[in-house]
């Protein structure tokens, strides 16, 4: 299994799954904001996805020039099969850690 | 739009695969800020992008440079070709120390002044005082010009009532002077310095005390109680920093007094640098005394109203007030000085010298950096004639080449602070004392940051002259030939200009250093009418609450003064209260018997006076020219003037033997003789009226013993001490000083100027003399192939000698002829800085002439001797070769 990701490429692996085929940076800002509230730097994004890029999970590709920018191509992203695999695990991994945990830390009975 | 800098600077910054699209994605997050908040939060969203970017970029830089990328050189973006000369310059310039060493040092001995000295003119002219909104706070100062008095003169109690009245100019006004008293029943009795203000002192400046209050309005009044704030130091040190310091007592000139309030640690008081207290004023406002010029007056302007508005509402207010009193107020103005000027006003033109004198410096260590760039760009034709034919811009080659030299100014800039630091410190430790805000001096962000920019100005400057010249296209021979063959080489002529500029800075430089160092040399010679030889003085205040009147303050003086007479080794103790540069003075009002009595206070006559013993004239080596001096006893009432009083008053009469009385109803005084006159305020104070009253006719409280005593002061401090302990045990003898101190200190500003600007100049030569050097050294070397020729010829080495000295000779001849006109159009503006010397002294313009022109001769010697010893065997086979 590959090594544990930093937060920001974790988050935005996992805007690129919820996203589909329409990620590009500010999409992707946009849905970290939703999910966490944080303002992300745009660059930060592209640092990630970068890295993301190298380990395989994602990659990118050209949009057809678009007349509102300006002409100018988005670049979008996509997730890899090892990218979803990846955040597969980290999900079901996620899951079994935080079982029968509250925030607030008081104990919970299993059901 | 997007700020279209920061968005350059991402642009620089970003890596070439991704950039597009990370500008385009930004443009887009800034246009949807805009529409949904507004232009300036998506500027400042834009901005902030910006800044958390930096960071990610960086590493997606560095993780790039790891992958192969056949994009990478096409795409290169501005930032990676600065990145890319940078490492160039540093290998290069690594490489060549004995280019290196000597450009770093000037530079950084040169930038290092200059930040030293930019500290000193930042911490005492252009930081603001540390008052709350210091711009708005004013000195107050009633206009006397109108009746042929100052323009600065300070203000009469009932003045200060008057304008504190007018609320829509001065939200508040305080008043302040000097207190000097005693401070008893902590041990030995000692001399305390502190200011008596009025109640609004605190409100004026804007800082409270930090503990306790300020005063109220009922401890200003007559006989109120005695009240006290103490400043942060005081309380540490004689209280030990007791948190309950509030509401205890101390002993002030014989009365209790509450402490109420300590002021914050780092407070400035306004007119007493060190004072320890402050107290108020009790004065009698309903009925305030309008006769005597006895206050300092600060004001805060009311809010909103800028100075030029508050000095027409000041000249309109004066106007109404001279309606008002007319005795007093006729021709009085009213003078508004913001307090920071007022408080560096006499620093000024000092650091204005300085400045420039320093920035001459660091002219000079470009002038010579950029020298050196010019020889060692000659020696690498070559490589950029190399570098050009492969196709390299000239943009490209001055890029590339002012790299170099900003990499210079920056490594000279950081070893400069450094030498800054050293400087600064020299200077707060030389510095003359009593210079304003000294301590405020230190390296801040913001000189920091003008040493940053005087960096990246010099390397400019000294880099873009000979980068522009070396990247001249030179056709096609340049690779070929061995870059030093041609006779009139690159820049040959530059560097003549440069020698020439070089030498005229200098000269000025070393023509303001002669001038001031002259105008200390007469200052300490001047003659201030008076012997300090040998004399030493101390103060001597008897509290009014235990010697209250006359008879008893009489008692005391004639006690001390006998008792100090008795010290062994005193040869005469005299008595005065007022002694030269220390800078107080008083002055009252006189009348002469048989002249008609003053109808309003303009037709009152007026002398400075100081209370004195009989032995005063005699212990301090005062000359009297006509009459006698004073007797101890007089039957009759005696006093002695001085000449300016004599002329002043009896032009070509005989002044002994008239008589003048203080009062209406007071007794007559007999002029018994007239004193030379004495400069009381240094040799460059006007000579005033001055009057010596015998002490026994006129007690006033607070006098200075004066001993003339071979031997030292140090040997009588415990001596006069004890003789007036003997007396009184509770009162100190403060500040034992012998007078020739006293002279030391008042010529320190002047010395220290003097000192610094020669200093400079003094460093604008040496490094003048390594320029002429270099460049001799230069041209004898372009030139080899011609002295051989010569030799070849039978020139002999003497010749050869002056051909390059008499190069040198008449280069440096032009700088100085330069030097000159620009020393006659500079020196003027030295104005009252200068004393006993013209600015356009001739001894000083030749002698520092003459010895630039040594200097320079000196310089060139090596090169020419080098010329002298030019093979033309070897030397023509070089060239051909």
């Amino acid at each position: 299994m590959a090594a544990a990701l930093p937060r920001l490429e974790l988050h935005v692996l996992v805007a690129l799954l919820r996203l589909g085929g329409d990620a590009y940076a500010i999409a992707i800002h946009d849905d970290i904001e939703q999910v966490s509230g944080t303002d992300a730097s745009i660059a930060g994004i592209y640092n990630a996805l970068d890295r993301l890029e190298q380990r395989g999970l994602a990659r990118s590709a050209w949009s057809d020039p678009r007349p509102e920018r300006g002409g100018r191509a988005r670049r979008f992203y996509k997730l890899t099969a090892a990218g979803r695999e990846y955040v597969r695990r980290e999900q079901a991994m996620a899951t079994r850690l935080w079982a029968g945990v509250s925030a607030s830390g008081d104990r919970r009975t299993r059901p | 739009m997007p700020p279209t800098v920061v968005r350059g600077l991402l642009r620089a910054l970003a890596p070439a695969d991704v950039r597009e699209a990370l500008l385009a994605d930004l443009d887009e997050g800034f246009e949807r800020q805009l529409r949904n908040r507004g232009a300036r939060p998506a500027r400042r969203w834009y901005r902030r992008q910006a800044i958390t970017g930096v960071v990610p970029l960086i590493r997606m830089r560095a993780q790039r440079r790891h992958l192969p990328s056949p994009t990478r050189e096409t795409h290169m973006t501005s930032f990676d070709a600065v990145m890319r000369d940078v490492r160039y310059a540093i290998r290069l310039l690594w490489r060549s120390p004995s280019f290196t060493l000597p450009a770093v040092l000037t530079l950084a001995l040169g930038l290092g002044a200059t930040t030293a000295i930019f500290s000193v003119v930042h911490g005492v002219m252009l930081t603001p005082l540390p008052y709350a909104s210091p711009g708005g706070i004013v000195t107050v100062f009633q206009d006397m010009r109108a009746r042929g008095g100052p323009e600065q003169e300070w203000a009469t109690p009932g003045n200060l009532v008057d304008w504190s009245a007018e609320t829509t100019l001065f939200a508040s006004v305080a008043s302040i002077r000097q207190l000097a008293t005693t401070l008893t029943g902590m041990g030995e009795p000692e001399p305390i310095l502190g200011e008596q203000v009025s109640r609004s002192y605190f409100d004026v400046l804007g800082v409270p005390p930090a503990t306790g209050r300020g005063f109220r309005e009922d401890e200003a009044v007559p006989n109120a109680p005695r009240v006290v704030v103490l400043s942060h130091g005081t309380w540490q040190r004689r209280f030990g920093g007791d948190a309950n310091v509030v509401g205890q007592r101390i002993m002030l000139g014989g009365e209790s007094h509450e402490i109420v309030g300590v002021m914050p640690a780092g407070f400035r008081p306004v007119i007493v640098a060190n004072a320890e207290m402050w107290r108020p004023e009790r004065f009698n406002l309903v009925t305030p005394a309008r006769g005597a010029v006895v206050l300092r007056v600060v004001a805060r302007l009311a809010p909103g109203v800028p100075i030029d508005r508050a000095r027409a509402q000041a000249a309109t207010l004066a106007g109404t007030l001279e309606a008002r009193h007319p005795d007093f107020n006729k021709g009085v103005g009213i003078n508004l000085v913001p307090l920071q000027d007022q408080v560096v006003s006499d620093v000024r033109p000092g650091l204005i010298v300085l400045s420039g004198a320093v920035l001459f410096v660091l002219l000079i260590a470009s002038v010579n950096v950029a020298n050196l760039l010019l020889a060692r760009a000659s020696n690498r034709t070559r490589e950029l004639g190399v570098r050009m034919a492969l196709g390299a811009s000239r943009a490209r080659i001055v890029r590339q080449l002012l790299t170099e030299s900003l990499l210079l100014a920056v490594v000279g800039g950081v070893l400069g602070i450094g030498v800054s630091l050293i400087g600064i410190q020299a200077l707060v430790a030389l510095a003359p004392s009593g210079l304003p805000r000294i301590e405020e001096v230190g390296l801040s962000t913001r000189v920091l940051l003008f040493a940053a920019a005087m960096t990246t100005l010099t390397g400019v400057l000294f880099g873009l002259v000979p980068a522009l010249q070396a990247s001249r296209d030179r056709g096609p021979g340049t690779v070929t030939s061995s870059g030093r063959g041609a006779v009139g080489g690159p820049g040959r002529r530059t560097r003549r200009l440069l020698i020439i500029g070089e030498v005229a800075v200098a000269l000025v430089l070393l023509v303001g250093g002669g001038l001031l160092l002259r105008t200390f040399a007469a200052l300490q010679k001047s003659d201030l009418g008076f012997d300090p030889t040998d004399v030493t003085v101390g103060f001597v205040i008897p509290p009014a609450a235990r010697y209250p009147d006359a008879v008893s303050r009489v008692a005391f003086y004639d006690q001390i003064l006998e008792r100090a007479q008795a010290v062994p080794g005193v040869r005469t103790a005299a008595l005065a209260s007022v002694i030269p540069l220390t800078g107080g003075d008083s002055d009252m009002d006189f009348q002469i018997e048989g002249a008609p009595p003053p109808r309003t206070p303009d037709e009152s006559t007026v002398t400075w006076y100081r209370i004195v013993s009989a032995s005063y004239f005699d212990a301090m080596g005062i000359r009297l020219v006509r009459g006698r001096g004073l007797t101890a006893r007089d039957p009759a009432p005696e006093v002695v003037i001085n000449e300016t009083l004599a002329k002043a008053h009896w032009p070509g009469q005989e002044p002994i033997g008239r008589r003048v009385r203080f009062s209406q109803d007071g007794s007559w005084f007999t002029i018994a003789g007239v004193a030379a006159d004495v400069k009381y305020q240094g040799a460059r104070g006007e000579s005033r009226n001055q009057m010596f009253i015998p002490y026994w006719h006129r007690p006033e409280g607070g006098i200075a013993l004066v001993l003339k005593a071979p031997g030292g002061a140090d040997r009588f401090v415990r001596p006069l001490k004890d003789a007036v302990a003997q007396v009184d045990k509770d009162i100190p003898v403060a500040r034992i000083t012998p007078m020739t101190r006293l002279i030391a200190v008042s010529i320190e500003r002047p010395r220290f100027l003097a000192l610094l600007v020669v200093l400079f100049a003094g460093l604008a030569a040496v490094l003048s003399a390594v320029g002429i050097l270099g460049v001799m050294s230069y041209l004898v070397a372009q030139r080899t192939p011609e002295i051989a020729l010569r030799v070849a010829l039978g020139a002999r080495a003497r010749e050869v000698l002056w051909l390059v000295l008499g190069d040198a000779v008449r280069l440096a001849s032009i700088g100085v002829a330069l030097g000159l006109g620009a020393s006659l159009l500079l020196t003027p503006s030295f104005g009252t800085m200068l004393y006993g010397v013209s600015p356009f002294d001739p001894l000083t313009l030749a002698l520092t002439s003459a010895a630039l022109l040594v200097v320079a001769t000196l310089a060139s010697v090596i090169p020419a001797r080098r010329a002298t010893r030019v093979s033309p065997v070897e030397a023509l086979k070089e060239s051909s070769g």
